[in-house]
């Protein structure tokens, strides 16, 4: 790289605009691809790379002045090599571009797990480990942005790294801090550099852009605007929703418009069916191809996986809990998205249903049936089981921990369970009986 | 349910016997032990759930014959009928319903969750099962009873339990040994992860890779710069080697041009100067003694040559004659062919003149006319002469046939005129027509007459028979008749034969002939008649008749005389008419109707001949008129031919041919004679042209013989001869000529030639005096040695200029030649050869080298492409987390049924403990109502199976402390507590007791007919007994019980 180069200059307008994005987690597997056809294997296989690649097309097309990534680029602990020189690959346009990125790593690929063999574009600065760092971009040899960073020096940062960041100087222009950090607990994620938004607002600062919970959303619209981008690209169920960047624009009176990107080419989708006032199979199937045909006009990606979970009460519960229901069922509608552009591909389907049946009237019986309920019931209120059945339940859990393949079954889940238990006991005790 | 009907085909010793209208409450069914009651009860019960399980069971095998099993009719509690057949094989079943059509359905729907064992022991059961309590505690009956509570139509609990507990270790179950669906998928992902580490770290790969190949491309650079040394090396050493040749010739030369003397100048090329100039002095001095010599050949050649000058001057007639030769020859052979074909043709000539016409000559032959006109006009006379002739044959023919034809009418006409002479004596037409009318009317009118004359003569007999038989006696007939009459008729026939004989019509005679000699014969006949009858009269055949029958019969005859001579004289007029005297007979009227046809015919055939005779005479005249035409043509025609013959003589004449000679035999000769005329011409032109070849050959000749003589060349004695000598002599006579002009012509070159030899000749020795000078000579010899060395020294000093061209070449631009040479000073050839092979060697070396990084960093540059693309583990991470994702929903789906298996244990736990002492309080106030109230309560332990009953006094007893009546009625009271709990939540099932009150004392059997009363309220009862005190007692509780009579044991 020569010294001294000149940056094309992006925009002729006033205001800044950067892209802020986080988590792109590139390579980063997909779940549930065995069970879906090869066409939407392989959209899937690179749907993270395509997201990244319209971050990279959304900068030059609204002409950035910089971008932003708030760590989790790849996974560093696989230790591949294939994801970093994807990435420098899109770095590499950006520079072509004349756009510069700011980099802050975070806890699945902290700062000194990059290969040290890949020479990145002058534009593109990685943020020190070490302690917050300051850069200033300068437009035209004007600063026009301070933007202010610290990399996870490595893969289990619980420290608060916010608390580390300067405060805002006066004669700072549009000042920007790029964390990727924890905001708030029972995120679903793990709590690495935990901080809160006071301790971010009390920087004061004009924009943080953050990264690590993948969930896109604005904490805080303004003084400061506190930002997580959320992962481009959907993963699995678990990462529904629309999924992209966002596009922030400064004003030179230091108004923040933000605007969402939408990048991913999948996206998950949950959505619930009722049984209610359904008869037969084949009216949960024409509810079912209603409910995909809205799905798919509402999509504006590539693609929607969709896990449909199937609730209410009703006669056509006894058809689903029969053997392989769900998984023909799955298969039907999955066979009919073949060859179908912007596809709604059945991720899989959830029975939630129930016999219709009035709980009063069955607790009243006095029989086995009551029994079934009450207990349920019990248990379902208490939110906790026994000790025994805990025990039970245990031995599966117990024998796998270490693995880290099964996720524990908190107390939502264990209602849940308790409540499925006693449809399915319903279900069987009640064969044929209807209230 | 209730049971209707029940219908046994072949079950023990039932056959074919039915049980009708069971009562929907009680109904009793008495009968003597072997009757059948426990036979029925076990029908009911293998109609309702099949055979027991084991092998150690009755099969009632129908002992009456009959298909084994039976039918048995129930009725809902909803109301629908359905008839239960099994029969054959008792496992097997058919539901039909109450028309008898089949139905599909499973006998569970009809009866219930109960089970076989549950049934046996709880609802149809006898004293054996009544005394054995434990048959309650079983598991099945707890659990039926307890499913009863759910309305479990289709599964138990345990089945239920069981089917948990399977899906659960479907999906986990610790130390299985054939793997759960949760072990499987974590098996899976361990071997996923075990590949993934295997290709993770792509990374460290990737840096390591990345620095390896750095440091091998700076080895390949030191390697690649090396080989660039070694290879200026070997370049210089290369280029010494060289020019090593160089440099020793180099040196060579040096030291050979030092010894070499100086010269000043030398001419360049010198000696090849002199060379050549002494060479061109030399040939022309050799040319010019050359063209002498020639030059005095051809004077002497030229002295030889002999000229005739007379046969040059007629050169142009020779070779005109030459040309004309060979004309002449050909005039020759034409004069003699011509000569030869004329004489031919002449003679051909006089030979076809002589039989054309020997009178004809020359002059008569060209005189004679072949023209077109000549042969047209001759043509006319042959045609003219055909016609003729053709006219006279046909006219000759016509009159000929004319004439036969006349010739062959005369004899008919004259047949037909005898014949028509023959017929004169005919009558006329009309009369034949006027007589055969009257005929006609004879033959119609005379068997009216014949009827008269009959009923006359029948009159006249009866008449004469009258008078006879009246005047019999007096008179006879007198007279005889006539004979004349008859000889007149004969002789009429004879005269009309010999008429028709003279006229010719000799079948008419001969027909009246017969006429005549019938008409003699019928008279004949009639006088016979008479002669018979008078006889009859004198022999006294008449009959007597009166006088009055003789006047009537004389008066009918009267009658009928008058009528017949009425009819008769008309009929006789008529027979006149008709050329008859008299009336004659049918046979003389047909006789005459055929004569009078012939006569028609005659008179036709007569009017016939007259017609053809007159058209034959008319015929006739008109042949003889075209006879005469005919021959007055014919000799007309002849007069145009013998005019035409006589013309045409004329014409013969004139030509001088033969007055025989016929136009056709003239039109062949005209051809011939035209052939000979153009012969003769021809010949003549032959002949002229022969003349003329005859004069122009001896014309030829002529001249060649004068020419001969003019040449004085010796004759051959033929022309071609001489000829060719003139030519000859005038071809040589030319070339002599000219010989003798070239060879001047030569000797004049020759002699320029010389002189010119001789002038370069002074000119080149001139040259060489310079050329000597300039080589600073005075001789030759002196010439050549300095020319040699010059020569020497410029080839010395040229090689010099080329070998230092080489060895500066090789020095190269940055080094200059002084330098180069210096060095090469120092070399010796040996050190060259081997600093050659040293560095070839070590640029091997190198070059293997340098193969062998570049291959490395190939791998590893490879190794590196790879690594950025590789994608492999990312598809394992991929199936990794899709199967983590499975396992823990089978893991969620495992965690339900545990769950689902622990609530369904306590709910069992829960309705065991709670609800299940409903079935001992209903069994309590049952057995307290049996035992009289002598017990109060049923206590069921909770850790233990056995129950305890406790009197009012509160005493506790175990069932061994009670006795077997007071057992079985606590039993029995249990087993009410069982039926109505599970009647509550399930199908009310007929109960069947098999006399179970037997040990019960009097007033507890009234107390337990009242149980059953109560029991019958709810379900269906059927009571078996043989004891006519139960029956009472069961039909004083329930009034409207039914009582069937089995009857007598069976034996």
């Amino acid at each position: 790289m020569q010294d001294n180069i000149d940056m094309p200059q992006p925009g002729h307008d006033r205001c800044l605009k950067f892209i802020h994005t986080a988590d792109l987690h590139l390579g980063s597997p997909f779940s549930g691809i065995g069970s879906i056809d090869a066409d939407v294997s392989a959209l899937l296989s690179r749907a993270g790379y395509d997201a990244y690649e319209r971050i990279i097309e959304a900068a030059i097309d609204h002409a950035v002045d910089f971008v932003l990534i708030a760590g989790d680029i790849y996974e560093s602990a696989n230790q591949r090599i294939a994801e970093q020189l994807r990435f420098h690959k899109g770095l590499e346009r950006l520079y072509t571009a004349g756009i510069s990125v700011y980099i802050v790593c975070g806890n699945h690929d902290p700062f000194n797990g990059w290969s040290r063999e890949i020479v990145w574009p002058e534009s593109v600065h990685f943020l020190s480990a070490d302690a917050p760092e300051q850069i200033f971009h300068e437009k035209n040899g004007v600063p026009v942005a301070a933007i202010i960073g610290m990399s996870h020096p490595k893969g289990n940062v619980t420290e608060n790294l916010a608390l580390r960041y300067p405060e805002r100087d006066n004669d700072w222009p549009c000042t920007i801090g790029v964390l990727h950090c924890t905001i708030g607990t029972n995120t679903g994620h793990d709590p690495y550099a935990p901080c809160s938004l006071q301790d971010l607002a009390t920087k004061g600062y004009d924009y943080w852009a953050l990264g690590h919970i993948h969930k896109p959303s604005v904490l805080q619209k303004q003084n400061p605007t506190i930002i997580y981008a959320g992962i481009p690209q959907g993963r699995d169920i678990g990462e529904s929703g629309s999924r992209g960047c966002y596009l922030v624009t400064v004003r030179p009176d230091t108004d923040i418009q933000t605007e969402f990107i939408q990048t991913a080419s999948v996206v998950w989708q949950e959505a619930t069916v009722s049984i209610d006032d359904i008869g037969t199979l084949d009216e949960l199937r024409q509810k079912i191809e209603t409910r995909i045909e809205d799905i798919r006009n509402e999509n504006t990606a590539e693609a929607a996986i969709c896990r449909f979970t199937l609730m209410g009460r009703g006669d056509v519960h006894r058809d689903l809990i029969q053997e392989g229901a769900l998984r023909d069922l799955s298969e039907f509608f999955r066979e009919q998205e073949c060859t179908t552009t912007n596809a709604v591909y059945v991720e899989r389907f959830i029975d939630k249903t129930a016999l219709t049946l009035d709980r009063k009237m069955l607790m009243q019986r006095g029989d086995l049936v009551s029994d079934v309920v009450a207990l349920s019931e019990q248990m379902q209120q208490a939110g906790e089981i026994n000790e025994d059945l805990a025990t039970e339940l245990g031995v599966l859990f117990d024998q796998y921990r270490r693995t880290g393949v099964l996720k524990e079954i908190d107390e939502t889940e264990l209602r849940e369970l308790i409540r499925e238990a006693e449809t399915y006991l319903l279900d069987h005790l009640m064969q044929g009986d209807s209230l | 349910m209730k049971i209707k009907e029940i219908y046994i085909e072949g079950f023990g010793h039932f056959h074919d016997y039915a049980i009708r209208d069971l009562s929907p409450g009680l109904t009793i069914i008495k009968g003597p032990n072997e009757a059948g009651k426990s036979t029925l009860l076990a029908f009911i019960r293998r109609m309702l759930f099949g055979k027991p399980p084991g092998r150690s069971f009755n099969p009632y095998e129908p002992l009456r014959g009959g298909e084994h099993g039976g039918r048995l009719t129930v009725e809902t509690d909803k109301g629908v009928r359905y008839d239960i057949i099994r029969q054959g094989k008792l496992d097997q079943y058919t539901i039909r319903d109450e028309n008898g059509s089949p139905v599909q359905k499973d006998i569970e729907s009809i009866t219930g969750s109960a089970d076989q064992y549950f049934y046996d022991n709880v609802f149809a059961f006898g004293l054996e099962e009544l005394y054995r309590f434990e048959t309650l505690s079983e598991e099945s009956v707890q659990n039926h009873v307890t499913g009863a509570g759910v309305g479990m139509k289709t599964c138990s609990i345990p089945v239920l339990q069981k089917r948990i507990k399977d899906e659960r270790y479907a999906f986990y179950k610790p130390g299985a040994k054939s793997k759960p669906l949760i072990m499987n998928r974590m098996k899976e992902i361990t071997e996923i992860e075990k590949d993934i580490r295997a290709l993770s770290k792509t990374q460290t790969k990737y840096d390591t890779s990345q620095k390896e190949r750095r440091s091998k491309e700076v080895e390949l650079l030191r390697l690649k710069s090396l080989k660039t040394d070694i290879l200026k090396n070997k370049e210089n050493w290369t280029r010494i080697s060289a020019i090593w040749d160089d440099w020793t010739a180099y040196q060579k030369i040096s030291d050979r041009l030092a010894t070499l003397p100086c010269i000043g100048t030398f001419p360049e090329d010198g000696i090849h100067q002199l060379d050549r100039i002494t060479e061109r002095k030399e040939e022309r001095k050799d040319m010019r003694t050359e063209k002498s010599r020639e030059r005095e050949n051809i004077l002497i050649d030229c002295s030889r040559v002999q000229v005739n000058s007379a046969v040059l001057e007629h050169a142009s007639d020779i070779q005109s004659l030459e040309r004309g030769l060979e004309k002449y020859r050909s005039l020759v052979s034409s004069r003699d062919t011509l000569a030869e074909e004329l004489r031919q043709a002449e003679a051909n000539y006089q030979r076809e003149l002589s039989a054309l016409n020997p009178s004809w000559d020359d002059a008569a032959l060209i005189s004679f006319d072949c023209s077109s006109e000549t042969q047209s006009r001759i043509s006319g006379f042959r045609k003219n002469f055909s016609r003729y002739e053709e006219d006279l044959r046909v006219l000759s023919k016509e009159m000929e046939q004319i004439r036969n034809n006349r010739d062959a009418d005369l004899p008919k006409r004259s047949a037909l005129q005898e014949a028509h002479r023959a017929s004169e004596g005919l009558p006329s037409e009309e009369d034949v027509m006027r007589e055969k009318k009257a005929v006609d009317e004879l033959y119609a009118e005379i068997p009216a007459l014949e009827r008269l004359k009959m009923d006359l003569e029948r009159a006249e007999k009866e008449e004469a028979a009258a008078g006879e038989r009246w005047k019999e006696a007096k008179t006879a007939l007198t007279g005889k008749m006539p004979l004349w009459p008859a000889g007149l008729f004969i002789a009429a026939g004879v005269l009309s034969l010999g008429l028709g004989a003279m006229t010719d019509n000799l079948s008419i005679g001969a027909g009246l002939m017969v006429l005549f000699f019938i008409a003699a014969g019928v008279y004949w006949s009639a006088i016979q008649k008479h002669e018979t009858r008078r006889k009859d009269v004198f022999d006294g055949a008449s009959a007597n008749v009166s006088g009055t029958t003789v006047l009537e019969w004389a008066d009918l005859r009267r009658k009928k005389c008058d009528e017949v001579a009425a009819l008769s004289s008309r009929l006789t007029e008529v027979a006149r008419k008709a050329g008859f005297r008299e009336i004659p007979s049918t046979a003389s009227i047909a006789g005459r109707r055929d004569e009078l046809e012939r006569l028609s015919k005659a008179i036709s055939e007569r009017a016939n001949h007259e017609s053809e005779i007159f058209q034959l005479e008319k015929e006739l005249v008109g042949k003889n008129v075209q006879l005469v035409e005919k021959t007055a043509e014919y000799g007309r025609t002849a007069d145009s031919l013998s005019k035409l013959s006589a013309e045409w003589k004329t014409w013969l004449r004139s030509v001088s041919l033969s007055e025989k000679m016929l136009p056709d035999i003239v039109l062949e000769l005209l051809p011939k004679a035209h052939q000979l005329i153009t012969q003769f011409h021809s010949n003549q032109t032959q002949s002229e042209r022969l003349e003329t070849l005859i004069t122009t050959v001896a014309e030829y000749e002529s001249q060649v013989n004068s020419l001969i003589l003019e040449c004085g060349v010796l004759s051959t004695g033929s022309v071609e001869g001489d000829i060719e000598s003139l030519v000859a002599s005038l071809g040589e006579n030319k070339a002599n000529r000219t010989k003798k002009e070239d060879a001047e012509h030569s000797c004049r070159k020759l002699e320029n030639e010389i002189t010119l030899l001789t002038e370069e000749i002074d000119a080149l020795l001139a040259e060489k005096t310079v050329l000597l000078e300039k080589g600073s000579s005075t001789d030759e010899d002196q010439f050549r040695e300095h020319g040699r060395v010059w020569s020497e020294q410029r080839e010395l000093n040229r090689e010099l200029l080329s070998r230092r061209s080489a060895i500066a070449r090789a020095a190269g631009k940055d080094t200059t030649f002084d330098t180069f040479i210096a060095e090469l000073e120092t070399l010796d050839s040996s050190e060259v050869a081997g600093a050659l092979a040293d560095l070839k060697e070590r640029l091997a070396e190198t070059e293997m080298r340098i193969e062998e990084q570049s291959t490395a960093l190939g791998q590893i540059k490879e190794s590196i492409a790879q690594l950025e693309t590789e994608d492999e583990s990312s598809r394992l991470e991929s199936e990794k987390r899709y199967l983590c994702d499975d396992v823990n929903v089978h893991s969620r789906e495992w965690a339900k049924r545990v769950i689902a298996g622990y609530i369904l244990g306590k709910a069992v736990e829960r309705y065991e403990k709670e609800r299940q002492p409903a079935v001992i309080r209903e069994a309590t106030d049952i057995f307290s109502d049996i035992s009289g109230g002598r017990y109060q309560r049923i206590i069921k332990p909770l850790d233990a199976d056995g129950v305890l009953v406790e009197t009012v006094a509160g005493e506790r007893k175990e069932v061994g402390k009670l006795s077997r009546g007071t057992a079985e009625q606590l039993y029995l009271a249990l087993r009410f507590g069982y039926i109505m709990e599970f009647g509550k939540h399930d199908v009310s099932l007929p109960v069947v007791f098999d006399d179970i009150l037997v040990n019960f004392d009097p007033v507890r059997k009234e107390n337990s007919c009242r149980a059953i009363a109560g029991l019958a309220e709810k379900n269906q009862v059927i009571y078996f007994t043989c004891h006519p005190d139960t029956v009472e007692l069961l039909t004083g509780c329930v009034h409207d019980a039914r009582v069937i009579d089995l009857g007598h044991a069976v034996e």
